[in-house]
């Protein structure tokens, strides 16, 4: 019988049992022993392995490079972008930026698949494997709650032939490249997930526990959207179909896991490309270019005219340096006062 | 040693013998270890007797209908073990105030040690609480022997007797020598001017102890009460029934012949003191030898403190001086313990450098053997979906159990889901408790699993108890088509009775719908919908759900012609010791027939152990188990 | 003509897993030992054996008296298992250095073994400890030849053969005939005659 502690209960204990958990999926996408359902990490099995990818993955347990960098992290080109397209504009988020991008690397032929977050049968947010121009579009908006999108990781690599792409939050993103460096490390085939589209996050939410906020507000239709107006507006907005609802952000802010104060990286430094909102500017997105590929697909879409691109205001550059230095500095604290 | 003896006879065969001898029409039990052999060993002769058998509901229906026959004349005879007697206990006390008609014979089998049981008890005080007599053999032949005189004192006195076995004594093969069959054929009446009922109360209650009087004489003259050893011993051991053979083997290899004598009493209820008298004026020492609880102890010692102003005071040794455990079986190895610890002996049994290398070789070597479900077997994929509903759910929900195959679910083989067991159709019992507590803020979800052959035995009334009182609750019928862990007795729910013929089933949906309660029949093969199912159950807030997962036993689909599968582990998907797997198959789903080869690095099936039923197909994350349709042979 | 014994009572212990067929085997040795005449007691536990447990028959043959079905400490003179774990774990209670074991050759792995939480001795060791343990040790391939006879639950009535091929137990093939011919059909009883001839020849060119 041994009596090591295994590396799921290192993620257990640590991460799980402390709030921690920000829902990426990581753990949970290449092993059985865990499972993602109705926004939260359930442990179905306990594992006995000393060392496994689980805890590699964890992007809590290995934080990415922005708890070392100062500032927004790597950036090649900033600019303000839309998609040129009146109809992608509305169903994105912001801008419908993140979908121009993918649905043209896919077209052309960069990756063959990529990993999104759609709504589940339940309503719940889930990983999808999205090849058509369609399947896309139906994941465009921002979920706001712990998707897990990584769960899917496996069956989408399976699924795929080719290449992945994936689209995901800054923890989601740091994931994928503790995935990266672990099969480096072990000398193993890479399962390919070739592009990485970071969104700019300040918290996500349980699923459950929204859930069960917005019936308790009497909201029964399916809802289409989130979205937090800018300060000082204070509100957390639920759109349905029907109706937008406006709730006081002093009701949400408890249900925010400590996983997600405990990260510093507003921005996704580790992403291809990372994309927001444009603070003060509705209808566009702010678009920073970290990496060569990032650079090539963003000079794709540029030529090809899908995006209107103009350059990002200094004013918007300063609030974004001063919003994700504040996120990254109570983060530090918060990690050195809890992870010892 | 000049007869060629008869038969080798287990205890349970040469008790059915013996009720044969005693010409018996009628026999009922319920099955249950180590009492089920008697009424099986009887329906297969009661093709060749006058003699109607069956396996009863429960076992206070299986007195009754055996009190029945007595009352209309017929001798018959009711068999259980030791849990059952609680259960029949309510209709013996008054039985023992009614009286009965022709000879009627109560055996109950105890398990000490509880070696199939939920408990070790004993049954004895049944005799004490509704003053029967009470006879306990020794030995196969005298078990045999001793049934026959049953039912000719049972019908002395016109009240029930009870005979007592144990584990050790029911399934013990021995040289038996049967006596002659008896053929009666009374015709069954009964008579209108007797009244089988217990009032007056007091009066009967009197009637009921002369009856124990002139027991207690048949007992005095029966040819049951033995004594080995000196004239005068220094040590006399009181004993009864398996401590006979362990006493006198014991005294045997200590060499104390000379020394200790041996006394076996046949009925221990009422004590036979007359007989007994003698021998205690000339001992000192005594020890008792007895299976389960220290009830001769305790009958002895009343009677010494009696009779202490005649004959002085004695030392008593066995259970309350510690000299002899409270708990577990005898064994010979006991009765050498306490020999040599009340008269200061050194005894080895075996030389001290080979007691220690064999200690240590054992201890370093030899792993347990951990029980398990058999390959194939529903309820390891009945317990893989609760478990993974009951985790998705995430409000700490538990298992209720019950007693069954099933029962293994408290450990590994079955995800160690299961958190209480106490008595046939006790989680259902439970959950009319829990299932009130909501209101109290309690939000454990709580899941009953009943087997179908215990849903008939007990869990009935309790279903209509959940139902009536609006409990919350979910209920998981395990329909595995059989008696199973019992040796396959018939039930209701199933299409023969124990005498081959054909009967009406009765199947649990029907009940569960006279009830209004809509029921849910799945496979529970199908590892996903299961646990689906499960899951959307545990969701509801109210009302009484009823979900069947309805698979035959492994073993019953071996006898009917097996699975249909031949499984294979594909050697370059599997993943063996590496993350992502971990040998997810042998060392979670843990079915005995996926094996782990060391060399390969790779899981493997045991093609002798495996029956192919494929489920496994569905557990291993990379999909490296193959199943194939098997060629007709 | 009541045989003799070569102990009184000679202790026999017959061990292995639920399902073996162990209790069959015990009943027929008992069988043959009755119709000699001799006084045989066979004590057995079994109940939750047949879900993969170990299960043991206890047997005591005497010219002169009925024993008890449980064996003290120790005093097992012959020890014969379809299971070779089971055998080594019967020593710990039973064996004396003067014991003799008879035992098959495969294991069969604890389910928490193959579950990984406990480790199953290599074979070898277990051999090279029954060696240590008792007077004489027969290692014999009991599944193998019962394979080649066409079933591996043939392996208790190998067994049996073997056990009256050691020469300790007074029976011979002989006697198994007619049990045989009361117990089974033709074809079974031949069955399990060559089985039985089998473990006999197993023993004898060991």
């Amino acid at each position: 019988m041994n009596q090591t502690i295994s590396a799921q209960d290192t993620l257990i204990k640590g991460v799980l049992d402390q709030d921690l958990c920000s829902a990426c999926g990581a753990c949970v996408g290449l092993c059985p022993y865990f499972t993602f359902f109705q926004g939260r990490v359930v442990v179905v099995d306990r594992c006995s392995l000393a060392e496994g990818r689980c805890g590699a993955f964890c992007p809590q347990l290995n934080p990415g490079e922005w708890l070392k960098q100062e500032g927004l992290g790597p950036i090649q080109e900033q600019w303000m972008t839309r998609a040129q397209t009146r109809s992608l504009q509305r169903k994105g988020q912001y801008g419908g930026t993140v979908t121009t991008l993918i649905q043209l690397a896919l077209e052309m032929g960069w990756i063959q698949g990529a990993l999104l977050t759609g709504i589940g049968k339940g309503g719940e947010p889930e990983g999808r494997l999205c090849r058509t121009r369609a399947e896309v579009l139906a994941c465009a908006g921002s979920k706001y709650t712990g998707a897990g999108t990584l769960s899917a990781l496996k069956p989408a690599l399976e699924a795929n032939e080719g290449p992945l792409g994936a689209v995901g939050l800054p923890c989601q993103v740091t994931a994928l490249t503790n995935i990266r460096s672990y099969f480096s490390r072990k000398g193993e085939p890479l399962p390919e997930v070739k592009l990485k589209i970071g969104l700019f996050c300040t918290w996500s939410l349980p699923f459950k526990k929204m859930q069960k906020k917005i019936r308790e507000q009497g909201i029964h239709d399916p809802v289409v959207k989130y979205d937090i107006p800018p300060p000082p507006a204070e509100e957390f907005q639920v759109f349905t179909r029907k109706k937008t609802y406006t709730l006081p952000l002093t009701e949400i802010r408890p249900l925010v896991p400590r996983g997600c104060l405990a990260c510093g990286d507003m921005t996704a430094e580790g992403a291809d490309i990372s994309v927001g909102s444009a603070e003060g500017v509705p209808g566009w997105n702010t678009v920073l270019i970290r990496s060569e590929k990032g650079r090539q697909l963003f000079k794709e879409a540029q030529y090809k005219n899908l995006l209107d691109v103009k350059p990002l205001p200094e004013k918007n550059e300063v609030h974004l340096q001063t919003a994700a230095g504040l996120k990254k500095s109570r983060a530090r604290a918060l990690r050195e006062e809890i992870l010892v | 040693m000049s007869e060629v003896p008869d038969q080798l006879l287990m205890g349970n065969e040469a008790i059915a013998r013996g009720a044969l001898e005693a010409g018996i029409s009628f026999a009922a039990g319920y099955p249950g270890n180590p009492s089920s052999e008697i009424i099986e060993t009887l329906a297969k002769e009661a093709k060749n007797h006058r003699l109607y058998v069956e396996w009863s509901i429960n076992e206070k229906v299986a007195l009754e209908a055996a009190a029945a026959a007595s009352f209309a004349g017929l001798r018959a005879l009711a068999t259980m073990k030791q849990n059952g007697v609680n259960v029949a206990s309510d209709f013996i006390t008054n039985l023992t105030l009614s009286g009965t008609g022709a000879g009627l014979v109560l055996v109950t089998c105890d398990d000490p040690s509880g070696i199939s049981s939920t408990n070790e008890q004993d049954a004895r005080f049944i005799a004490r609480l509704a003053d029967l007599p009470l006879l306990e053999p020794s030995s196969p032949q005298e078990a045999l022997e001793m049934t026959r005189f049953a039912f000719d004192l049972s019908e002395s006195i016109h009240n029930l007797v009870v005979l007592r076995s144990v584990s050790r004594l029911s399934h013990t093969r021995q040289n038996c020598r049967l006596g002659e069959l008896r053929r009666e054929d009374p015709r069954p009446r009964v008579d209108l001017n007797k009244v089988f009922h217990t009032f007056p109360v007091m009066p009967k209650h009197q009637i009921m102890h002369d009856k124990l009087r002139r027991a207690a004489e048949a007992g005095e003259q029966s040819p049951f009460n033995r004594y080995e050893g000196p004239d005068r011993p220094e040590l006399m051991i009181i004993t009864c029934g398996s401590g006979w053979d362990y006493s006198r083997e014991a005294v045997e290899l200590l060499g104390l012949g000379y020394r200790v004598g041996v006394v076996k009493l046949g009925m221990t209820w009422p004590l036979p003191v007359k007989w007994l008298r003698p021998w205690m004026e000339k001992v000192s020492k005594v020890l008792f030898i007895e299976e389960v609880d220290p009830f001769l102890e305790a009958g002895v010692k009343e009677w010494a403190a009696q009779i202490g102003p005649e004959i002085g005071t004695r030392e008593f040794f066995g259970k309350e001086s510690g000299h002899i455990p409270h708990w577990g079986e005898q064994t010979p190895d006991r009765v050498i313990e306490a020999l040599t610890g009340i008269l200061g002996l050194d005894y080895q049994s075996r030389e001290s450098v080979y007691q220690e290398k064999i200690s240590k070789r054992i201890q370093e070597m030899v792993p347990p053997r951990e029980f398990g479900f058999c390959p194939g077997c529903p309820h390891r994929a009945t317990y893989w979906a609760v478990k993974n509903a009951l985790h998705l759910d995430g409000r700490e929900g538990f298992v209720a159990g019950d007693i069954g195959c099933y029962t293994m679910g408290i450990g590994p083989t079955g995800f160690n889901q299961i958190k209480s067991v106490h008595a046939m159709g006790s989680g259902l019992g439970l959950l009319s408790g829990y299932g009130q507590l909501s209101p109290f803020g309690f939000s454990q979800p709580v899941i009953s699993v009943v087997g179908d052959s215990t849903f008939f035995h007990a869990a009935i009334p309790a279903l209509i108890n959940l139902v009536h009182n609006q409990a919350k609750a979910l209920i998981l019928v395990l329909d595995n088509r059989a008696t199973a862990m019992t040796g396959f007795q018939p039930h209701p729910g199933l299409e023969t009775n124990v005498l081959g013929q054909a009967v009406p089933p009765i199947p649990v949906e029907n009940l569960c719908a006279s009830l209004g309660l809509p029921v849910t029949i799945l496979d529970p093969f199908d590892l996903e919908p299961t646990s689906e199912q499960i899951f959307q159950a545990l969701q509801e807030t109210e009302g009484v759900r009823v979900l069947i997962l309805r698979r035959p036993c492994a073993l019953v689909q071996g006898r009917e012609g097996g699975y249909p599968f031949r499984m294979q582990v594909n050697a370059e998907r599997c993943l063996g010791e590496a993350c992502g797997c971990n040998r997810y198959c042998s060392r979670v789903f843990r079915c005995p027939g996926l094996i782990w080869d060391e060399k390969s690095g790779r899981a493997q099936i045991d093609e002798v152990i495996c029956v192919g039923c494929g489920v496994c197909t569905q557990v291993c994350p990379q999909k490296a188990i193959e199943k194939e349709e098997r060629q007709a042979s | 003509m009541i045989p003799d014994l070569f102990k009184e009572p000679i202790n026999l212990i017959i061990t292995g897993v639920g399902g073996q067929g162990n209790v069959l085997a015990s009943q027929v040795l008992g069988r043959m030992l009755i119709r000699k005449g001799l006084l045989v007691t066979i004590g057995e536990t079994y109940g939750l054996s047949q879900r993969g447990g170990a299960v043991m028959s206890q047997v005591r043959i005497s010219t002169r008296k009925t024993y008890g079905p449980m064996i003290p400490q120790g005093q097992a003179d012959l020890v014969a298992g379809l299971e070779p774990l089971e055998v080594l774990r019967t020593l710990g209670n039973y064996g004396r250095p003067d014991i003799r074991v008879l035992t098959n050759d495969r294991p069969i792995y604890p389910i928490n073994v193959l579950s990984g939480s406990s480790v199953y001795p290599e074979t070898e060791k277990i051999h090279q400890t029954l060696e240590d343990l008792a007077r004489k040790v027969w290692w014999l391939p009991i599944t193998r030849e019962a394979l080649q006879l066409g079933n591996a639950i043939l392996a208790n009535m190998v067994m049996v053969g073997a056990l009256i091929g050691t020469g300790l137990l007074p029976v011979t093939v002989e006697d198994f005939t007619p049990l045989a011919q009361s117990l089974w059909d033709p074809q079974r009883a031949d069955l399990n005659t060559r089985a039985i001839e089998t473990g006999v020849q197993l023993v004898r060119f060991a």
